[in-house]
């Protein structure tokens, strides 16, 4: 009697040292980035950024889903040809605009066009891709155009969208991946459309995984990306609001 | 079982029990930020894992015992001493008699009898489930929590003489 009495002031005493946390909220999003990663993640968790259109590129809408094939989907960055000289110069202006402190510290030189999308309107948009000193990339999509980086390999999977007129389209969807085990992207658009993308991996030294699709005007939003394993499991899923109203 | 079942089910698991896994690792880590580590990146870790789980004893036991290893690991790393009893989180703790003495005393017990507390009262497992997290014969669970509560009982009474 006297033992459990003792054992229960033990138990509160126990539960009040170190109690439950039932502020803290479970994260899977989290532990699907984290099992993605090919380096140690920060202490603190990261936000996953998605990558938005940039340089007067702006966000498109549509309902219905158009996509036009890559062709060809290289995979292997020693043999890609060199990128085009006003690719260079793309990726050299996004340090020398950058704000103090933000440059991506891109190798500008070192460019090289990986995938190519034939669009609907006949002419071709080229990723666009490269490394920067701190063990990242840049990217940039032509014809729409637009830019961005994961310059630290920091976005597990940024998804984004881009066109060159809000209301003549085509939009481009696009985005990077890190994750390894990813294989596939599956688009669903908010009229309940869906397409399945595979991803084009590009090895080292940029070791990560890439997509690109053309979207067919006008779309609904917002737009889901699902990054899908090899058993077609979801490992993230991103979502492309609407842009705001001009 | 297929992978993504197993990926399902771990995510079942992480999902019902996140809370009682972040308070066991911070009651080993003696620390918030490295407890919430030890949680998600073992968690991530047995979702890479997944397939090479080979289904002896049960999958939560598993990622128990991962989620374990990584707290102590972290838990060496931060080399924090155990005397301070610092693995409280909330400022607004109200103090009761015998709960310092208390802190001290577990951070002083052996660390067999140290994590089959913590895994009794702040996993909330039972015998079976202490006894394949630390791997250990159920009956040594009870011999060790039967020495933990002596210790604990003993600070108690101390703390109101």
């Amino acid at each position: 009697m006297i033992e459990e009495w003792y054992d229960n002031r033990v138990a509160a005493a126990l539960d009040r040292v170190n109690p439950l946390d039932t502020r803290l909220p479970a994260d899977w999003e989290d532990v699907i980035v984290r099992a993605g990663r090919t380096e140690r993640p920060a202490r603190r968790r990261r936000r996953l950024v998605v990558l938005a259109a940039a340089g007067g590129t702006l966000l498109a809408l549509v309902p219905a889903l158009a996509f036009t094939s890559v062709i060809p989907s290289v995979t292997d960055w020693l043999s890609s040809p060199p990128a085009a000289p006003s690719s260079l110069q793309s990726f050299a202006d996004l340090d020398r605009q950058a704000p103090a402190g933000m440059a991506p510290d891109v190798i500008a030189a070192e460019a090289r066009r990986l995938m190519t999308l034939r669009r609907s309107t006949g002419s071709d948009a080229h990723l666009v891709i490269a490394p920067t000193r701190s063990g990242g990339f840049c990217y940039e999509i032509t014809a729409v155009p637009s830019v961005g980086c994961d310059a630290h390999r920091e976005i597990a999977f940024g998804p984004g969208l881009a066109a060159d007129n809000l209301s003549s389209g085509p939009a481009v969807i696009f985005g990077s991946v890190l994750m390894s085990e990813a294989s596939n992207v599956r688009i669903r658009t908010g009229n309940g459309e869906r397409r399945t993308v595979p991803l084009t991996r590009v090895s080292s030294p940029i070791d990560a995984s890439f997509f690109l699709a053309e979207l067919s005007m006008p779309t609904t939003f917002p737009i889901s990306v699902d990054l899908l394993d090899g058993d077609g499991l979801t490992l993230v899923t991103k979502t492309i609001p609407a842009p705001p109203s001009p | 079982m297929r992978s993504r079942d197993r990926q399902a089910d771990i995510e079942r698991v992480y999902r019902e029990r996140f809370m009682r896994f972040e308070r066991f690792a911070r009651a080993v880590t003696m620390d918030h930020e490295s407890a919430l580590d030890a949680v998600q990146d073992r968690f991530a870790d047995a979702l890479r894992a997944a397939g090479s789980f080979e289904g002896r004893g049960s999958l939560e036991a598993w990622i128990w015992r991962c989620v374990l290893n990584r707290a102590r690991k972290a838990r060496l790393i931060a080399r924090q001493l155990p005397s301070d009893g610092t693995y409280e989180t909330r400022d607004d703790r109200e103090e009761h008699c015998g709960d310092e003495a208390l802190r001290a005393c577990v951070a002083a017990l052996p660390e067999r009898q140290r994590l089959a507390v913590f895994l009794r009262y702040y996993a909330d497992l039972d015998y079976q489930g202490i006894a394949d997290v630390l791997e250990v014969k159920v009956g040594t669970v009870s011999a060790t929590l039967a020495h933990a509560h002596a210790a604990l009982r003993e600070t108690f009474v101390e703390a109101l003489r």
